[in-house]
This record gives C-alpha cells, structure tokens and sequence, in this order.
C-alpha cells in the first residue's frame, strides 16, 4: 500500500512537473510566435499595396465598373485620368 | 475612367423629364439607378407627354423589382426635386444648352457623337494630354485663348 501511495506521489510530482513545465515551454513558445507573427504583419502590409493595383486593371479589362461613393449616378474610380460628365434628360 | 450621369431635363419642350429624372433617383435610392435610366429611354413613348407619367414610372419601378410602394412615396414627396434641380443648375453653369451634352475632363462635347469623338478625347488624356484652358486675353475681353494659336476662329454674330 505504502508502495502504490510512493508510486501515486511520483506519478502526482511527474504530473505537476510536467504542467508545471507546459506553461513554461508555452511562454518561451508564445514569444516565439509572436516574432513569427511580426513578418506576416509586414506580409500583410505588402499585400493592399498589390490589391489596388489590381483594382483599377478590372474595369479596363471591360467588366462593369463599380458605383464609386454614395452617389448612384457616378461610375467608376474618382481618381481616373478620364472623368466624362453627361447632362441629360429622359425625354 | 469616370462616368457621371447630372440631370438636365428641359423643361419647356420635354415637361415630364424632371419627374423622370427624379424617378431614375428613387430607383437609385433602391440601387437601380441604371436600370431606370435604362427602362425610361426604353419606354419613352408610354409616358412621354401622357398625363399619367408617374404611373407609368410606378410600373417600371415594379417591372424592376422595386418596392413600388416605397418608390411611388420617394415620387410623390418629392424626394429627389432639388436634386434634380441643382444638376440643371449646374448644367446652366457649365454652359450646357442642350442634352445630351458632355464634359470630358472639362472640356465640352455636345450633341449625340459618335464613339470616335469620345475616344479620340479619352485617348488625348490616357496618353497624358492637358485639358484646354481658355484665357482671356489683357487686351480684349471679346477674345479667348493664346493670341500666338494655330488656329484662330472669330465669329460675327448678333443677339437676335
């Protein structure tokens, strides 16, 4: 009996040392991803800077252009080199 | 490139081209500004000069799938009178005296022109051409532009 308890306490100290040691590796661990973290951040900058680009190539390649702001009648990007204004009636 | 649509609706010859307009701004209020504009030009003869535009407004509304009820109380509240109206003012600024008339970068293009007239223009600006200005010049405020120009145009004309 007094063996099993011995082998109970070792198997609770081996448990204890081992979530005892999870955390510790975990906190080394989390640093660790957070500087993986930080280049794909920088990733994540790179990449508005190339979806821009391909924003403005859709409407040339002839697709409908989009509604630009809240004014329904104005087609397209508002920075265009082109900007042509109609005036007109229905009638 | 950017297209803007302003409504110059010509009151003395056309009168129900203001409630048309303002009926292509309810749609759009819906998000069918385009289809309206669409559908009036198509149906022009069903409520041009007939008394009962609105009706017909009312049905194309439906035909497009659009909350006629919601339509019809944006038209008869007027919703978008003023909105129409500051366009045609805005027109009248610009010198537009009839429709359609366009600017391009600002610079006019009247009348129905065929494609090449727009592309011949949107083609000058691509390729990194200037919008023209127009200067008075100091010694006579009759006469426009650059007095070195190659081309010269005078007109004799009077106000009657």
């Amino acid at each position: 009996m007094v063996r099993r308890y011995g082998w109970l306490v070792v198997l609770v100290v081996v448990a204890l040392l081992a979530t005892a040691c999870g955390p510790q590796t975990s906190m080394l661990v989390t640093p660790q991803e957070g500087a993986t973290e930080a280049p794909p951040t920088a990733a994540a900058v790179e990449t508005p800077k190339t979806v821009p680009t391909e924003v403005p190539s859709a409407p040339t390649e002839g697709a409908e252009p989009p509604v630009a702001g809240d004014d329904w009648r104005t087609l397209g990007s508002p920075d265009a080199a082109v900007t042509i204004v109609e005036y007109s009636d229905f009638q | 490139m950017q297209y803007q649509f302003r409504h110059f609706p010509l009151f003395s010859i056309h009168p129900q081209a203001a409630r048309a307009a303002e009926a292509a701004e309810c749609a759009g209020e819906q998000g069918a500004f385009w289809q309206m504009h669409d559908a009036l030009f198509e149906n022009q003869g069903q409520w041009g000069g007939q008394a009962d535009a609105e009706a017909t407004f009312v049905d194309l509304a439906g035909a497009l799938g659009l909350d006629t009820e919601e339509f019809e109380t944006c038209l008869t509240e007027g919703r978008y009178a003023a909105k129409v109206h500051a366009d045609y003012q805005e027109g009248l600024a610009e010198g537009v005296s009839g429709t359609p008339g366009f600017r391009i970068n600002g610079a006019p293009l009247s009348g129905a022109q065929p494609f090449t007239a727009f592309e011949q223009q949107i083609e000058y600006y691509l390729a990194g051409g200037e919008p023209p200005t127009l200067e008075v010049n100091a010694d006579s405020f009759r006469s426009l532009g650059q007095p070195d120009a190659p081309v010269v145009v005078t007109e004799f004309s009077d106000y009657q």
